[in-house]
């Protein structure tokens, strides 16, 4: 299986390239071919809601940045991971100035999924999508709002599958690997 | 519940102060809080991350008793650059005299989607924030259709500025849950996606797979 990792974190987060580096650990383990993008040393500018992707460029950001090749590299794998601080209950900055460059993946047409309005899929194929996250400390909302954002970006992003993990710091390394190892295997267990 | 002496309008969209969504239904709002003698300014987020000035953004903040974000939603959550000024806006962050006095944040949250209440992950996001932050929550309105001008909303934007303006949250009956206009018209919006195609002359290519 082919995973890619946006990791997210910022300098100095170690918990969060903790929890990057066992996840790489846990997928090599299983033979997957990981490859691990680390957002903070890539150029990436603010998408500019100017809906270039959609009419001018169709499938391509109008900005020839990093964030070109991280779109790319999101629709080719079969595994996409968000790893990232959790902030106030969703992405860290360094995650989300890539997230919000991957609207060139779908399409500007609109379709109902589950009653709601969302946009079409471009590819025929999307990959599955976990969320590492990581908190200071245990915030039963912040936990719950970033499972909640990672099942709605699987709606928008059409990934077949989904599945979210909390870390924190007085977690221990077993702990991290169970957490881990338990979204790999609802993934595993969905596909 | 004390009224605001200054409030400050934070504009999440990349598209500046004058145009965009957010920034129209900011200056609705804040058209109204001018008009009760509120002291009223506005800051653009996306330059402050531009041009690298997180103090710039601290100090138009600290001088604020109210903090409205005005923002469109990004892939269910606030865009890149609203997520740094929120990490710059934490309580830690700011001078310790702003500290003392008590501040109030709302949220003005706009999608491009026909139902408001796809924006509720994102008004969650803004509410940890503002508690997480030092704030106390004022409430939160949200749009549909990119918070297209009508009547409902703004008299929605009316009854939020009455509510703000004397301390209080944003009153439920303020909320538009239903969408301003019937999904299934939506849809026609695929038409202007291809009127818009064609002018770019890109109506053959819009469903391209470039990364296949």
């Amino acid at each position: 299986m082919r995973v890619t990792i946006l990791n997210g974190a910022a300098e100095g987060d170690a918990l969060t390239g903790r929890v990057a580096a066992a996840l790489i650990n846990l997928l090599q383990a299983k033979g997957c071919d990981v490859e691990q993008i680390r957002l903070e040393e890539v150029e990436i500018a603010p998408c500019l809601g100017c809906f270039g992707c959609w009419v001018k460029t169709p499938g391509i950001c109008v900005i020839d940045d990093a964030g070109r090749d991280v779109a790319k590299r999101a629709i080719r794998c079969e595994l996409l991971a968000f790893v990232t601080p959790i902030t106030f209950g969703g992405y860290g900055f360094q995650l989300k100035k890539a997230v919000d460059r991957l609207i060139p993946l779908i399409t500007p047409y609109f379709q109902f999924i589950d009653g709601e309005i969302h946009h079409q899929k471009r590819y025929a194929r999307y990959p599955a999508l976990l969320g590492a996250g990581t908190l200071s400390q245990p915030n039963e909302v912040q936990e719950h709002l970033f499972g909640t954002l990672i099942r709605r970006n699987a709606i928008n992003f059409h990934s077949p599958h989904h599945a979210a993990a909390v870390v924190c710091p007085q977690h221990e390394e077993r702990k991290v690997n169970k957490e881990l190892g338990t979204v790999l295997r609802q993934l595993e267990v969905a596909q | 519940m004390t009224a605001p002496d200054r409030a400050l309008l934070l504009v999440g969209s990349p598209k500046g102060l004058k145009r965009g969504s957010s920034a129209r239904l900011g200056r609705l709002l804040f058209d109204h809080l001018d008009k009760k003698g509120i002291e009223t300014d506005a800051f653009h987020i996306h330059e402050a991350l531009r041009s690298r000035d997180p103090a710039s953004l601290q100090r138009a903040a600290s001088g604020a008793d109210l903090v409205v974000l005005a923002t469109p939603l990004y892939v269910d959550s606030l865009p890149a650059p609203v997520i740094w000024a929120t990490e710059q806006l934490t309580a830690d962050a700011l001078p310790e005299n702003s500290r003392a006095r008590p501040r109030r944040f709302a949220a003005l949250v706009n999608c491009g989607f026909p139902e408001p209440s796809q924006n509720a992950t994102c008004v969650g996001i803004c509410q940890q924030f503002a508690r997480s932050g030092g704030f106390e929550w004022a409430g939160a309105l949200t749009f549909g259709a990119a918070g297209a001008p009508t009547r409902r909303v703004r008299g929605a934007i009316a009854l939020a500025a009455e509510a703000l303006a004397v301390g209080e949250i944003i009153p439920e009956e303020a909320s538009l849950p239903r969408p301003v206009m019937s999904p299934w018209l939506y849809r026609l919006a695929n038409f202007a996606w291809r009127f818009q195609a064609r002018r770019q002359g890109t109506k053959e290519n819009l469903r391209a797979r470039p990364y296949a």
